[in-house]
């Protein structure tokens, strides 16, 4: 079936056509699989997701740039529309929700003030992150994929679990064909002081790694493993006096798309 | 040493960061006092700010900021007041 689109030219969002969209399932259900069999309870998020849990964990502070807030028409303005409507600013609400920036701030509010041993939490989202640079349809989308996957439990629990997964994210890279590399990596902060010490602690301290491919003649991350401590646990009070923290790896199934048509010269 | 130890103390208590009782300069502030990535962030911002330097990359390892000693350690290493030289 070929791709369809209303507007080609908006590069935003991608629709996959039956091919691409059994690589993407391909990808996902692999990882899937190999996160229940190890014993992950999978769950299933809204795209909705209320700020409040953005200003508990610092993601406002650190990405206001990737926020997408949706806004609805004003209920006097009901009446009104009709089928010349237009949509602009004085007929709108902004909401105090936003559009999931990231599926693994579903999780930590889930878990609000539960105890936890060792667990690991799975889901697929369509998550949406407003951009400086240009889209591009392949690796820089603001509506894209992921199969997310999240460990809760004692450092070192989620430390094993981390370097576990980076090494089975390699290997099914090289198993289908994919060049792809593991890199120590940094959150792209939106540019203040706070968040270059951010940056640089991250950096300094290897809490971050990307599993990283050429695509286009640019780099683009088609994982991330990413160590939290507890930056989520104790915000959301399941740290147990520091003792439980988080670490989460995403998969962005587009982006593992546009590899998979690297492979076979389709770039 | 001992005097910017009880300086620090006192500065991220005011500051929110950790609670000030039963604290010495051995605790392990992330196990014992709740710090964490977050309020690690003021922390350094708030050193900074009374000490009138910027971190190196090499000071930013969390290592260096499990115990008030540690902490102690690198602003007399990067500072005129308490080292003598920069």
């Amino acid at each position: 079936m070929a791709e369809f689109k209303y507007n080609k030219s908006d590069l935003s969002y991608a629709v996959l056509d039956e091919r691409k969209t059994q690589f993407l399932k391909q990808v996902d259900e692999y990882f899937r699989n190999v996160t229940l069999t190890m014993g992950a309870e999978e769950i299933h998020i809204p795209s909705l997701l209320n700020l409040d849990v953005l200003r508990r964990c610092g993601y406002l502070e650190s990405f206001p740039h990737h926020l997408t807030i949706p806004t609805y028409l004003k209920k006097a303005e009901f009446d009104r529309s009709d089928k010349n409507v237009e949509i602009d600013n004085s007929r709108i609400e902004v909401s105090d929700r936003c559009l999931t920036p990231a599926a693994c701030l579903h999780i930590y509010p889930y878990l609000e003030g539960k105890k936890i041993r060792d667990k690991i939490i799975t889901t697929r989202a369509s998550v949406y992150r407003h951009e400086d640079e240009a889209y591009d349809e392949k690796v820089r989308l603001w509506n894209f994929h992921v199969r997310e996957i999240v460990f809760v439990g004692s450092r070192q629990f989620v430390k094993g679990k981390l370097e576990e997964f980076s090494a089975i994210s390699l290997s099914y890279a090289k198993k289908i064909g994919v060049d792809a590399h593991l890199i120590d990596a940094h959150d792209h902060f939106h540019p203040t002081k706070r968040n270059d010490i951010k940056k640089r602690l991250q950096e300094q301290n290897f809490v971050k790694k990307e599993l990283s491919v050429s695509i286009r003649g640019n780099n683009a991350a088609i994982a991330s493993f990413n160590y939290h401590d507890t930056h989520f646990s104790a915000p959301f009070n399941f740290s147990e006096n520091s003792r439980i923290v988080t670490g989460c790896v995403g998969f962005g199934l587009e982006r593992w798309v546009a590899a998979i048509d690297k492979r076979e010269g389709r770039e | 040493m001992k005097d910017i130890c009880e300086e620090l103390i006192i500065l991220f208590s005011k500051n929110g960061i950790i609670d000030q009782q039963g604290i010495n300069s051995e605790t392990d502030l992330f196990e014992e006092c709740g710090l964490d990535s977050l309020k690690l962030i003021d922390l350094i911002v708030c050193i900074e700010e009374k000490y009138d330097f910027e971190f190196l990359d090499e000071d930013l390892p969390f290592e260096n900021f499990t115990t008030i000693t540690n902490i102690a350690r690198i602003i007399k290493k990067r500072t005129v007041k308490y080292n003598g030289e920069k």
